[in-house]
């Protein structure tokens, strides 16, 4: 039992909000400049890739802009670019502010930071040149794969020690899904590595892993990192405690051990327990992200205050439920053609990788900058611009791919010829291409939002640095 | 869920068991798989050095990302897409194996028995609409060699184009070692072999999960 004059010294011992924001600052810097650029990157590459779907011969003389292998560049930038990176930002940010402690290692996450960097140019470059896997749920050169494996111990480590150095001892539910965030993201590195890196599988096992990897990375391990943001921040700006303990532990275990089986199509030539097994899951873990979007729910219903920024993280939270109850409809769904081929997939991943996870760690990286910037008031300008062409982005995008995939679906449940039905479908596309162009601007908003936080940042930096130079002069 | 050490622990539980059931265990029943006699033939049997190559034009390409090589074994897939449907021991000799999620394009699984002609699919790779009117694929020019016609004697090599293809006069297009390698691959890729999991089928209904063999639901 600590005595009231130990309960005093700790807490004075404590660091203040402004010391802990401002030693978060440049580990956070450097990455969120990282995902934003390889947000809007990304984007304008998957833009490409939506237009290449309904005119064909845009950019087909250059073999680096081949459809697969923008959409594999598309897929590195955004997964390793863009949700990696913010989500450690989250992370670091998270588990400092709950420990009441500054981020420990530093330096150590400025270096991780550059090999991540290196790691993502040299993926992204690999496979503009043609060094694709042939694995689409996992597209990862050999090469970047271990420099990613390597920076992410380096990115890891820094976190695990704030928390075991956490002055403030109690677990949050954030805490949680943090911490099987970043387990998860080391073991999916490390696995892709040797299963996929070394080519120790043969014939379709390979393909059985990739699908199991790349599920893992995108809905368990980014997934829980965008939840995290959630059960941070919408509390937190609505000020209410979150609802309900035990249902945040239900969600929890329910996301990790079900998410884990979901994501292996039932197309795929394996025997059919696996994909059994994994539909099974895919179902369960619908229950997951509804318990989990029920107590957010409740957490913000009746609150009275709310915050420029909790708009992201509601529309979060629903395209989370949105996207895993389309995945649930495309594993269960007993169709004469099946929708695991159709572009249905592609609606259900719009839903969870922009919409839920994108808007997740967009709202946090908003939320953050305007704490470590609240004077410039750029964020808060800009982010209405971006929320809502985004929102109708990622709208148009799921719209038009679930549109095209049910038609698809039922014209060759008949007796539709392929060529034809795939023509018909081409207008939903359009659909797609129109909110691929609203998310790519609104992404480049952010882009240009940043950069103007960094140039006034700059600015005043300078400033303060020639007023130090003239003080001292004065003073000899 | 207030100690870290052991939220960890089952975690590492949780991890191992989804990989055991989804990895390990798959492993485990068909990962030492070798060719077996089906039909008189062994099956499946590795690609011959250039299919080899185009494999890896494929690869490169990132064809997978439009088409599929997994038929499945319902009246939407057979015979349009192959006469039975895919499964793990067509892989076997294949690195990386190329299943294919998502179908822009049509299922290749059997297009080898589908389309046998080389001048067909180097026409399709070099202007997919010469052949399919209104394809949405796009074109791989990179893959072919524009050259002047010399001595007014046209290579063998040479495609045969219609006019439609609006090449200039004096010219003429010829395929790289890449465009002949992938079209060998294409060649390739067949489900024409009877297996004991995968029979031929034939099927009768426009039911879903229609794929008969002599009136008996195949096994999925």
């Amino acid at each position: 039992m600590m005595t009231q004059t130990e309960e005093k010294i700790t807490f004075a011992s404590m660091p203040q909000d402004a010391q802990i924001k401002s030693a978060l600052v440049p580990c956070m810097l450097p990455l969120f400049v990282l995902g934003v650029v390889s947000l809007a990157a990304g984007s304008i590459l998957a833009l490409v890739a939506s237009i290449k779907m309904h005119a064909p011969g845009v950019l087909s003389g250059f073999e680096i802009f081949s459809y697969g292998r923008i959409r594999a560049a598309h897929s590195i930038l955004f997964t390793f670019g863009f949700v990696v990176p913010m989500a450690l930002c989250v992370s670091y940010w998270i588990l400092a502010h709950l420990g009441k402690v500054l981020p420990a290692g530093r330096p150590v996450i400025f270096l991780g930071t550059v090999l991540w960097t290196l790691g993502l140019l040299s993926g992204t470059a690999g496979v503009l040149c043609g060094d694709l896997t042939g694995f689409e749920f996992y597209e990862l050169p050999r090469y970047s794969a271990a420099i990613f494996a390597i920076s992410f111990i380096s990115l890891s480590v820094p976190a695990f020690l704030t928390l075991i150095r956490r002055n403030v001892r109690e677990l949050y539910v954030a805490h949680w899904f943090i911490l099987g965030g970043l387990f998860w993201t080391a073991w999916i590195l490390c696995s892709g590595l040797v299963l996929l890196g070394t080519h120790s599988l043969r014939g379709v096992m390979q393909s059985l892993s990739s699908f199991w990897l790349g599920n893992n990375l995108t809905v368990v391990a980014a997934g829980s990192f965008g939840v995290a943001a959630l059960l941070y921040f919408i509390p937190k700006q609505s000020r209410r405690p979150l609802y309900s303990y035990q249902l945040a532990a239900f969600g929890f275990w329910m996301f990790f051990a079900f998410g884990s089986g979901s994501g292996i199509p039932k197309t795929a030539p394996l025997p059919s327990w696996i994909s059994g097994l994994s539909s099974v899951c895919t179902g369960l873990f619908l229950l997951a992200t509804l318990s989990i979007f029920i107590n957010l729910w409740m957490t913000w219903q009746d609150s009275k205050t709310s915050q420029p920024y909790t708009v992201f993280f509601k529309v979060s939270a629903f395209f989370m439920l949105i996207g895993s109850a389309f995945s649930t409809v495309i594993a269960l769904a007993r169709t004469g053609y099946p929708l695991d081929f159709t572009f249905m997939p592609l609606a259900a991943a719009s839903f969870w990788n922009s919409g839920f996870l994108g808007f997740a760690l967009l709202g946090a990286f908003y939320t953050m900058m305007n704490e470590i910037a609240p004077h410039t008031g750029i964020t808060l300008r800009w982010s209405k611009w971006h929320f809502w062409i985004a929102l109708a982005g990622v709208l148009l995008i799921a719209l038009g791919h679930a549109l095209g995939g049910l038609v698809q679906s039922g014209k060759l449940s008949g007796s539709g010829n392929f060529s034809e039905v795939t023509r018909s479908v081409v207008p939903f596309m359009g659909i797609s291409t129109l909110g691929q162009n609203l998310f790519a601007l609104g992404n480049l908003v952010l882009l240009v939002c940043l950069t103007r936080l960094l140039l006034q940042s700059g600015k005043r930096q300078s400033a303060a640095f020639i007023t130090w130079i003239c003080e001292r002069r004065g003073n000899r | 869920m207030k100690h870290p050490p052991l939220i960890f622990l089952a975690m590492l539980l949780i991890m191992a068991i989804g990989w055991t059931s989804l990895v390990a265990t798959p492993q485990r029943q068909f990962g030492n798989q070798e060719s077996e006699l089906q039909d008189g033939q062994l099956y499946p049997v590795a690609r011959s050095g250039l299919a080899n190559q185009g494999r890896e034009v494929y690869r490169s390409q990132g064809c997978y990302y439009c088409h599929s090589q997994a038929a499945q074994g319902n009246a939407a897939d057979l015979p349009q897409f192959g006469k039975r449907r895919s499964v793990a021991a067509d892989f076997l000799f294949e690195s990386p194996a190329m299943v294919g999620a998502i179908r822009v394009g049509p299922d290749l699984a059997n297009i080898g028995e589908r389309q046998k002609s080389d001048e067909w699919h180097l026409l399709h790779l070099y202007k997919p609409q010469l052949v399919v009117t209104g394809s949405l694929m796009p074109s791989y020019p990179f893959l072919f060699e524009k050259r002047k016609i010399s001595g007014g004697v046209p290579s063998a090599q040479a495609l045969n184009l219609p006019p439609s293809a609006g090449l200039e006069k004096g010219f003429e297009i010829i395929p790289l070692q890449e465009a002949r390698a992938l079209v060998e691959y294409l060649k390739s890729l067949r489900t024409d072999i009877s297996l004991l999991e995968a029979p031929i089928a034939t099927p009768t209904t426009n039911n879903p999960a229609a794929g008969k063999v002599n009136g008996k639901a195949t096994e999925k």
